[in-house]
């Protein structure tokens, strides 16, 4: 899952924030993810939702396989951005994403990393268990 | 008699002083991509000279609860180089260098002295001297403690 520019990623925008996940990690657009579990917006940090007919996003996390649901109206597209700027890990090691995107101009992305999903992931199933 | 020069900042109506051989540089509105489940300490980076350094926000550092008086836009971004690491910081006001007698110093006993080791009384006002590689120690612990 590495940074090269020229990668293909797939962008999602919810017309204030993107996230950009490399197309090796994603399995299907489109189509339902089977039984995988949702990824949620508290996952996220960021809401993609909307109205209207939703498509569902398979993501390689780790191991395993999640589904992002996006809202229909939802901008999606497959770009390769102009640099690839790795987030410093001593600060923002803990959350999902690894690295910005630049898409040109002052639009930037963020790269969402599957391996620190499915870390961070965990880490939320773990304190919501110790809270019960 | 040893003097240094420092870089006059306010930030609500705090004033703080950073050692000018730590600017690298002024730019203006502070404009920053928000990172989602960062700290409020560091809420997310700076795109920099084709990199992205992290903002620390002083504001949610010198809060003894840790919070960030809300969205509030800054005027001025500072960069600041402590000798190992690039981060940026948003203040509201930046004043031209001054040169200040080091002997003119105190130690600081506010509640913001975990990232002021001193102050000087200026113009009547109390203003500190920014401890960078403090304040950066303290965005790293507390990207440790509540990060995530």
């Amino acid at each position: 899952m590495g940074g090269d520019v020229g990668r293909p990623y797939l962008v999602l925008s919810n017309g204030n924030d993107r996230i950009a996940i490399s197309t090796d990690a994603v399995v299907t657009v489109g189509a339902t993810g089977g039984d995988a579990p949702d990824l949620s917006e508290h996952d996220l940090g960021l809401s993609f939702a909307a109205a209207g007919r939703f498509r569902d996003i398979a993501i390689l996390s780790d191991t395993t396989t999640v589904q992002l649901r996006v809202g229909g109206q939802m901008d999606v597209e497959t770009r390769s951005g102009d640099a690839y700027l790795p987030l410093p890990e001593s600060f923002f090691g803990r959350t999902p994403y690894c690295a910005l995107l630049a898409l040109g101009g002052d639009d930037f992305a963020l790269v969402l990393h599957p391996q620190r999903l499915s870390r961070f992931r965990k880490q939320l199933g773990e304190m919501h268990h110790l809270s019960e | 008699m040893a003097s240094e020069e420092y870089l006059p900042v306010t930030l609500d109506s705090r004033r703080l002083l950073i050692e000018s051989s730590t600017v690298k540089e002024i730019l203006g509105r502070c404009v920053f991509v928000r990172v989602p489940h960062a700290t409020a300490q560091v809420p997310g980076v700076v795109p920099y000279g084709g990199t992205v350094i992290p903002l620390i926000d002083l504001g949610a550092l010198v809060t003894e609860d840790g919070d960030s008086p809300g969205e509030v836009v800054r005027d001025r971004t500072l960069v600041l180089d402590d000798g190992d690491l690039v981060i940026a910081i948003c203040t509201d006001k930046v004043r031209e260098v001054i040169r200040i007698e080091t002997n003119e110093a105190r130690e600081s006993l506010r509640p913001i002295a975990a990232f002021a080791s001193r102050e000087f009384e200026l113009d009547g006002h109390v203003n500190y001297v920014l401890d960078l590689g403090g304040l950066i120690a303290a965005a790293r612990l507390a990207g440790d403690a509540g990060g995530g």
